[in-house]
């Protein structure tokens, strides 16, 4: 027999989740069949797919570059004013995605360095690097956040122990630092990869939110929607909502097991 | 072993108390004894070079000098160009890496001055699972299952330390430590987290082979058993500083001071009042004492060590009664708490259940040791 309080709190787990189930398997329902085909198969929802995955990949990939030497040396050593830029590092997390979307098209366009760019024929704004630069920046404090954790997890006498046998800071770093924080590396990068494909606000901005120039799955969803294509915009809405279902399935099936002793 | 010298002498800023440690070592087996807290851990991770001290010399002498750390002369070798090997309280074995990469990542290190490029033998040995395999010669693969064979872990190449017992685990550590052939050993508190049964097990194994091991050992403790066992000199530190030093034997026989005392296991200690030069009364027994030695004015404690009492009968010199005294049952030995606060202890056999308390007990004169604060 179960107490009142298990059974009051699994309530609430069961209804809020099917609740939430139900908002997105709505979506489901909107657009018929035909419409979902048609749309899936337009020659500009393939440029949007197209672009998604290759902005998402390019960005991810930097992120990922970026955030492992980052998170380590935020991790493991210590150097003058290290909590500044720890602060700055958090910043973009707690701040709306839009903010961080105004703010870098105002740093590269015309109000910041744009004017100077542009006159060397160097664009940042509006088109796809405008993306890869704003997915870069809405998903590094994330990425670089958890990676953070899953050093911070690991057991520093595993280096200490690796530096005694003779390995360098890079060797040990490479040898012992990275394969145990695998399945923490793993989750980053496919979270990372997903917070890419996903972001809005930043890319609207920093993109332009141009029709078959700078739209992005979620841009595609938004400009349709504005328009009145609910079609397209459903269709682009399922799309999303299958790569996360994906990524998630990636995450469980794949992520390396641990090394609890 | 002859020529070999090991030269302690740092200063160290620290929360709550400064450390100064300095020792020269010339023996064999160096045990670091204290209580928690002390500063053991820290001397211990200075001679490793994890932790850097403020100011002092580390220098290891074996028939070359070789200078780890030195304030003055700007030197600070890194862990890695040290040779000390450092076992850590559950041994930090990689729990990556099978008990043959664990012996192996020791071994393709080994010894000063033979260090391959990293990048050449990763680049050279794609295929090697691992990685850590990578690099080894034929004959390294043959010490790898010398070390193997020496440790007893036939059988185990392929498991992970997760999948040992906490014996093999020991093994595996000492074994990847001995593969890198260091100067000096660094226990780190080996036995503590661990049961009774376990412990008394591993301390043979380690016991004899340090004792085959040609270098200098030092062993970090606040157990005294385990630094009685393993170390022909000790050094009791407490709050950073070191309050006694001297060979094993020497100390535990004569603590001289209230904490050394402690730290070596005497259960009953008091504060005294000198009655004359070879009587004393014990203020937190009740009890006045003959004793064997001249009571010099700085002796402000006794300590009797809970095996040193005897029946008695009225009359006996340093004689007390038992009255309202509490008996709890051991395997092999009674613990007698008396009404005073003394503890004694008497050895029994395992059958024995009855033991009536005899009315009167006694100290020798020659049992009391006189203590300074």
């Amino acid at each position: 027999m179960r107490s009142k309080f298990e059974i009051l709190v699994i309530s609430i787990t069961v209804i809020v989740t099917l609740i939430l189930f139900l908002v997105i398997g709505s979506m489901f329902l909107v657009t018929t069949p035909q419409g979902f085909l048609e749309s899936l198969f337009s020659s500009e929802f393939a440029y949007s797919i197209w672009l998604t995955i290759y902005t998402s990949l390019i960005s991810a990939t930097l992120v990922v570059i970026c955030c492992i030497p980052m998170a380590y040396s935020l991790s493991r050593l210590d150097f003058p004013g290290k909590w500044f830029f720890r602060i700055i590092l958090d910043i973009p997390m707690a701040l709306p995605e839009i903010v961080v979307g105004i703010a870098l098209l105002m740093f590269l366009g015309n109000y910041g360095i744009g004017g100077m760019l542009d006159s060397i024929g160097i664009k940042f704004v509006f088109n796809t690097l405008g993306i890869i630069i704003a997915e870069f920046f809405i998903a590094l404090p994330y990425a670089i956040k958890m990676l953070h954790s899953t050093f911070n997890y690991i057991d520093t006498r595993y280096e200490f122990v690796s530096r005694s046998l003779g390995y360098s800071d890079f060797e040990t770093f490479y040898k012992i630092t990275l394969p145990l924080s695998k399945q923490g590396l793993f989750a980053t990068i496919i979270i990372t990869l997903a917070r890419c494909i996903g972001t809005f606000a930043a890319v609207l901005f920093v993109g332009g939110g141009i029709l078959h120039k700078t739209d992005t799955l979620s841009i595609t969803m938004y400009l349709h929607l504005s328009t009145g294509n609910m079609d397209m915009a459903i269709t682009a809405g399922i799309v999303l909502v299958i790569i996360s279902v994906i990524t998630i399935a990636i995450m469980e099936k794949y992520a390396p097991e641990t090394y609890n002793q | 072993m002859n020529n070999k010298l090991l030269k302690v002498d740092i200063q160290k800023e620290l929360n709550e108390f400064d450390l100064e440690v300095d020792f020269e070592l010339k023996n064999k087996r160096l045990g670091i004894l204290g209580p928690s807290g002390c500063g053991k851990s820290m001397t211990l991770k200075s001679i490793a070079g994890i932790v850097n001290p403020d100011n002092g010399v580390v220098s290891l002498n074996t028939g070359e000098e070789t200078t780890y750390f030195d304030s003055n002369k700007k030197i600070n070798l890194k862990p890695q160009e040290r040779n000390v090997g450092y076992l850590f309280q559950n041994y930090a074995l990689f729990p990556n890496m099978t008990v043959e990469e664990n012996v192996t990542i020791g071994l393709s290190k080994e010894g000063n001055g033979k260090k391959t490029s990293f990048l050449n033998r990763f680049s050279s040995n794609r295929t090697v699972k691992g990685n850590v395999a990578s690099g080894l010669s034929k004959s390294d693969d043959e010490r790898v299952a010398e070390m193997i064979k020496r440790f007893h872990l036939e059988g185990l190449e392929k498991r992970y330390p997760r999948q040992l017992s906490g014996g093999q685990q020991q093994r595996v550590a000492l074994a990847r430590i001995l593969a890198y052939r260091p100067d000096v050993i660094l226990l780190d508190e080996p036995f503590s987290a661990m049961d009774t049964f376990l412990k008394e097990q591993l301390r043979m194994e380690l016991a004899n082979l340090l004792r085959d091991f040609d270098g200098f050992s030092i062993m970090v403790t606040h157990d005294r058993d385990e630094a009685f066992q393993f170390c022909d000199e000790l050094i009791i530190l407490d709050a950073g500083k070191i309050i006694a030093k001297g060979t094993t034997y020497e100390i535990f026989e004569n603590p001289r001071r209230v904490e050394v005392a402690r730290l070596t296991g005497c259960k009953n200690i008091s504060e005294i009042e000198i009655i004359d030069d070879y009587h004393l009364k014990s203020l937190d027994w009740d009890v006045t004492f003959e004793v064997s030695q001249k009571i010099s004015p700085n002796i402000t404690h006794i300590g009797i060590r809970a095996h040193d009492f005897s029946a008695a009968q009225k009359g006996d010199v340093n004689v007390f009664s038992t009255e309202n005294s509490t008996v709890l049952e051991m395997p092999f030995e009674w613990e007698i708490t008396l009404a005073n606060g003394l503890w004694w202890k008497y050895d029994k056999q395992i059958y024995e259940h009855d033991f009536v308390i005899p009315k009167y007990l006694k100290v020798d004169p020659q049992d009391i040791i006189l203590l300074e604060e």
